[in-house]
């Protein structure tokens, strides 16, 4: 089977009625939350680098209780290495993730919200939290 | 984690906490062990770049998507590509499983889908009695070990 047209590249995923897959392979069902429906970006309030211009692009990703919010943004002229956390009631930064040399594409949240992982333009993923704290200090900063 | 030989566009832990999914300009999906950062597998298949990775949540499907327009699904435990999801400009859409078996919004004629045999180009409908199956996603997911 051939497909020999290629419609315009896809750049985000999102799930979407999945109710019936929240249940973890173990059996113990997630406990359905109102604010559980997939967040689509448009939906997340924006918050804007204090520093630069309007961010070309932000991607947003929640955790599961939607209390801490990672985020990226791109200024203009430059892509952001780093990655912030930011509360999701107030939009106060929790905390700023460094260790990526390039621009910073991705960030997500493990589920128990113990780790983050950031991926980016350097074409390597940094998992930070607990566990990594010392091998990202290790990186260094310039 | 480094190994991909262009941009990450998208990182994804699995539910369970213990894998990390990656995926990247240079066409792959990535898994690596979240301990160790060792690069478990390898999934080729997309014909671009892979722009999003995300775990359903049972952790036993990885669906990527990017720059070549298709949605791949991807088993987790053993690499294999169930099949690609495909919708178009019109809202038609298509799904087909690596082993040529389809469905789709319109079983007969999809613009765009046709079969290869050989140097032959044939029509969509015309093995479609071989190969059209109903309902052919919730099929592909009901087979990967650990489904309901």
């Amino acid at each position: 089977m051939v497909l020999d047209r290629s419609d315009a590249g896809i750049d985000h995923l999102c799930l979407l009625g999945l109710g019936a897959g929240e249940q973890s392979p173990n059996g113990d069902a997630a406990a359905p939350r109102p604010d559980a429906a997939p967040v689509q970006p448009e939906d997340v309030p924006r918050v804007t680098p204090v520093e630069g211009n309007v961010p070309a692009v932000c991607r947003p990703t929640h955790t599961a209780d939607s209390t801490t919010r990672g985020d990226i943004g791109h200024r203009t002229g430059a892509q952001d290495k780093s990655a912030v956390v930011w509360n999701g009631d107030d939009g106060r930064e929790l905390k700023r993730l460094e260790g990526q040399t390039a621009g910073v594409l991705s960030v997500a949240f493990s589920k128990d919200v113990t780790r983050v992982v950031t991926a980016g333009f350097d074409k390597t993923a940094r998992i930070l939290g607990p566990r990594q704290r010392k091998r990202a200090a290790a990186v260094g900063r310039p | 984690m480094a190994g991909h030989d262009e941009a990450v566009w998208s990182a994804a832990f699995s539910p369970d906490g213990k894998r990390v999914a990656t995926a990247s300009d240079d066409k792959t999906v990535r898994l690596w062990d979240a301990e160790n950062g060792k690069e478990l597998r390898r999934l080729v298949g997309h014909f671009s770049g892979v722009r999003t990775i995300v775990f359903l949540p049972d952790g036993r499907v990885l669906p990527s998507a990017g720059q070549d327009g298709t949605i791949r699904l991807w088993e987790v435990v053993n690499g294999t590509e169930l099949g690609e999801l495909i919708s178009f400009k019109d809202g038609s859409w298509a799904a087909i499983a690596a082993d040529g078996r389809y469905d789709a919004s319109d079983p007969d004629h999809q613009p765009g889908l046709h079969w290869v045999i050989g140097n032959e180009v044939a029509a969509l409908a015309r093995l479609k009695s071989s190969y059209y199956t109903p309902d052919l996603l919730h099929k592909l997911l009901e087979l990967v070990p650990g489904g309901k």
